[in-house]
């Protein structure tokens, strides 16, 4: 039982290497067009994976050259993971490689410009070698193998292809940076005149105030009946004011913050005092 | 037609006018006078931060905490009053029984002390 077991699995493993699959391509096609050109001036050809193209292709200047391929794995057409149109300049042994997008049957095109090519394939004098490179995750074998020959052909009457000038990493030049002026504070003339029209609306409240009958004559009355409240409530209210005031000019917040919960205190006391005694009045009909 | 659309119109801002008027006299006459004396305080608060704003557009607001902390000192204070106003009118008595005139006074006190504090603060 254990040989006939084993038997089975160097059969499987035979079999498994024997038909590894191999990548490959089939309905592949190449043609140069141009933009002009239309749908019968594209020269194509067609491309068979074990036999390259005997005559090299020549790709104008302003023409681009298309490749159309099924990848395949095995007889299936399958996405391949890399999927390559490489060329490859003979005299420097510079290589480009162009990918291919390809769907998920494995259809896949790829389209080079000249725009695409570096400059030293411009300036080539040989030929490029283009090979296609196919390969994937797995155990199939990859396919990479010349396909054709590419002739770049020059415009004589453009410009000669020249290299972007080489980065170099060196001091740039010097910036002058003119910072914004600091804010300034406005002229003290019209601050003044500002200052004086809002201090000149208190004696205009206060004689508002006289006008409407505002009970000036019980000042008299109300500290007759209890004068330490009342001054000392007035007193309290003068002085938290001038707590702030200190606080603004000399003192921090943690001396400001004492005296604030003293005059508080005082103020609070003297005055539940003092407006009771408003209150009295108020009650007895005299306000 | 045309003559009655004018007269039309002259009867509209007569009749505008007259509204205002008889707005003004009945003010003055139903008020009562404490609520006067709160309306010319907030009069005079409204003149005072008038004053600031205008300040602030022609002479820039530099240093913009400062005219921040002027100008909400009286927009806060007129708040503030305005609460005053409404708890000691002798119309919304109705709705104030619990509240004496006295204590809506030292609340008004004890607020405006908070807010003359912050802003102190924020005036730096």
């Amino acid at each position: 039982m254990k040989s006939l077991v084993r038997c089975a699995l160097g059969a499987l493993l035979y079999s498994t290497v024997a038909l590894a699959a191999s990548w490959s391509f089939e309905d592949a096609s190449i043609s140069v067009s141009g933009k002009a050109a239309g749908v019968g001036g594209a020269s194509k050809e067609k491309l068979s994976p074990n036999s390259p193209l005997t005559s090299p292709l020549a790709l104008p200047a302003a023409d681009s050259l298309k490749v159309i391929l099924t990848t395949t794995e095995g007889s299936t057409g399958k996405r391949a993971h890399q999927a390559f149109l490489t060329l490859h300049e003979p005299t420097t042994g510079l290589e480009e490689s162009f990918p291919f997008s390809v769907k998920e049957n494995g259809k896949g095109k790829v389209e080079v410009t000249q725009k695409d090519l570096p400059f030293q394939f411009l300036t080539s004098t040989q030929p490029l070698k283009a090979s296609l490179v196919i390969a994937s995750f797995g155990s199939s074998t990859p396919y990479n193998q010349h396909a054709f020959d590419l002739s770049i052909e020059t415009d004589a009457a453009a410009a000669p292809a020249v290299p972007s000038p080489p980065e170099r990493y060196t001091s740039q030049p010097e910036i002058r940076h003119m910072f914004k002026a600091d804010p300034r504070s406005p002229p003290a003339v019209i601050s003044l005149v500002f200052t004086l029209a809002v201090l000149a609306a208190l004696p205009a409240l206060l004689g508002a105030w006289l006008l409407l009958g505002a009970n000036l004559d019980h000042i008299g009355k109300a500290f007759n009946a209890s004068p330490v409240a009342h001054g000392l409530f007035f007193g309290s209210i003068i002085a938290m004011e001038g707590v702030f005031f200190l606080y603004y000019t000399v003192w921090n917040l943690f001396q400001a913050l004492p005296a604030v919960l003293a005059v508080g205190v005082v103020g609070y006391v003297s005055g539940s005092r003092a407006l009771t005694e408003v209150q009295d009045r108020r009650l007895a009909g005299e306000r | 037609s045309n003559a009655s659309a004018s007269l039309g119109n002259i009867r509209n801002a007569q009749d505008a006018q007259q509204i205002a008027i008889s707005l003004w006299n009945n003010y003055v006459e139903k008020t009562p006078q404490r609520t006067k004396l709160i309306d010319a305080f907030m009069a005079f608060l409204m003149v005072v931060g008038g004053l600031q704003f205008v300040y602030c557009v022609i002479a820039g607001n530099y240093p913009f905490n400062a005219f921040l902390a002027g100008f909400s000192a009286t927009v806060g204070q007129f708040v503030l009053t305005a609460s005053l106003r409404i708890q000691t009118n002798a119309d919304n008595e109705n709705d104030f029984k619990n509240l004496s005139q006295e204590r809506a006074f030292a609340d008004f006190v004890f607020g405006s002390m908070i807010l003359h504090f912050f802003c102190v603060n924020f005036i730096n």
